[in-house]
């Protein structure tokens, strides 16, 4: 029985490791990201999708390590609102620069309106 | 006076969830800001749920959804995955392209979902939205050449078709 526990702790230790090493990647990778891309844009995609990757993996590897209790479902709930506000706020964001062009574009030559 | 019962019930399990304890004060106190919340906010609240063809085929949605959300996770994660890449290089391979793509949605929150979509998956980014021409203004950070870009406007034709299915 022991044996079992031991198991199943180590496979949740392991889920956890998984989850925010992945979470880290991803969340660096928004760092870097936002210093390395060229424009607003470019910038902007990596606000949204790895920010949010990240945020998702980080919160997965809690939930993993705080077991079925109230914390989970904040942070579950937490969860949510982040899938839900940070695509919304990237979007406005990119709306207001095409707009009122407050941001000069470095277009390339293969960007164009078909 | 269903959609008031309904909003105080669902404001009651949320306020019990940020408590973190279940208790007589935790449960008069939710019960008083709730009621006003779902007295204040209920009409409102309803009116911008606009489920395809009411609330009598939501068991059938049920499969849509859990669809959408496993597409919706898959693609976020594939996105983050490339973009992430991108940012890593030593000399960045992007190529940004702007685009737009017509859609036959209706409702303002079919278009404020597939606009979730979009900027959440395969590095799309939904920049703006034209109410006149009912197009998409899509920037995208990887598109090499115009096969490619009609590829990925595929996948977003079929992320357009289960959403549809579900909200007008």
């Amino acid at each position: 029985m022991e044996l079992v526990i031991d198991f199943i702790h180590s496979v949740r230790q392991l889920f956890v490791f998984v989850f925010f090493i992945t979470g880290t990647y991803f969340l660096l990778s928004t760092t870097v990201g936002l210093i390395r891309f060229p424009n607003l844009y470019t910038r902007l995609h990596a606000g949204s999708k790895c920010l949010t990757a990240g945020g998702i993996s980080v919160f997965m590897g809690c939930i993993v390590l705080e077991g079925i209790s109230f914390v989970s479902l904040k942070l579950i709930v937490i969860m949510i609102f982040l899938f839900i506000t940070n695509p919304i706020a990237i979007h406005v964001f990119a709306s207001f620069d095409n707009n009122y062009n407050l941001i000069f574009k470095t277009f390339t030559k293969k960007d164009f309106d078909k | 006076m269903k959609k008031k019962l309904l909003t105080f019930i669902i404001t009651l399990a949320l306020w019990f969830v940020f408590a973190g304890r279940v208790n007589i004060e935790v449960f008069l106190l939710g019960t008083i800001i709730c009621s006003i919340i779902s007295f204040m906010l209920a009409e409102d609240l309803f009116k911008l749920i606009q489920l395809k063809d009411g609330t009598k085929d939501f068991p059938k949605k049920i499969y849509y959804i859990f669809m959408v959300i496993i597409a919706f996770i898959y693609d976020l994660f594939l996105s983050a995955f490339k973009v992430s890449k991108h940012a890593f290089e030593i000399k960045p391979s992007y190529s940004p392209r702007i685009v737009s793509i017509k859609t036959s949605l209706i409702g303002s929150n079919s278009i404020a979902i597939l606009a979730n979509f979009i900027t959440f998956t395969q590095g799309s980014l939904a920049m703006d939205f034209d109410h006149i021409n009912k197009q998409y203004l899509i920037h995208w950070i990887d598109v090499h050449s115009d096969d490619e870009e009609e590829r990925k406007k595929t996948r977003i034709r079929k992320h357009h078709t289960l959403v549809a299915k579900i909200v007008n």
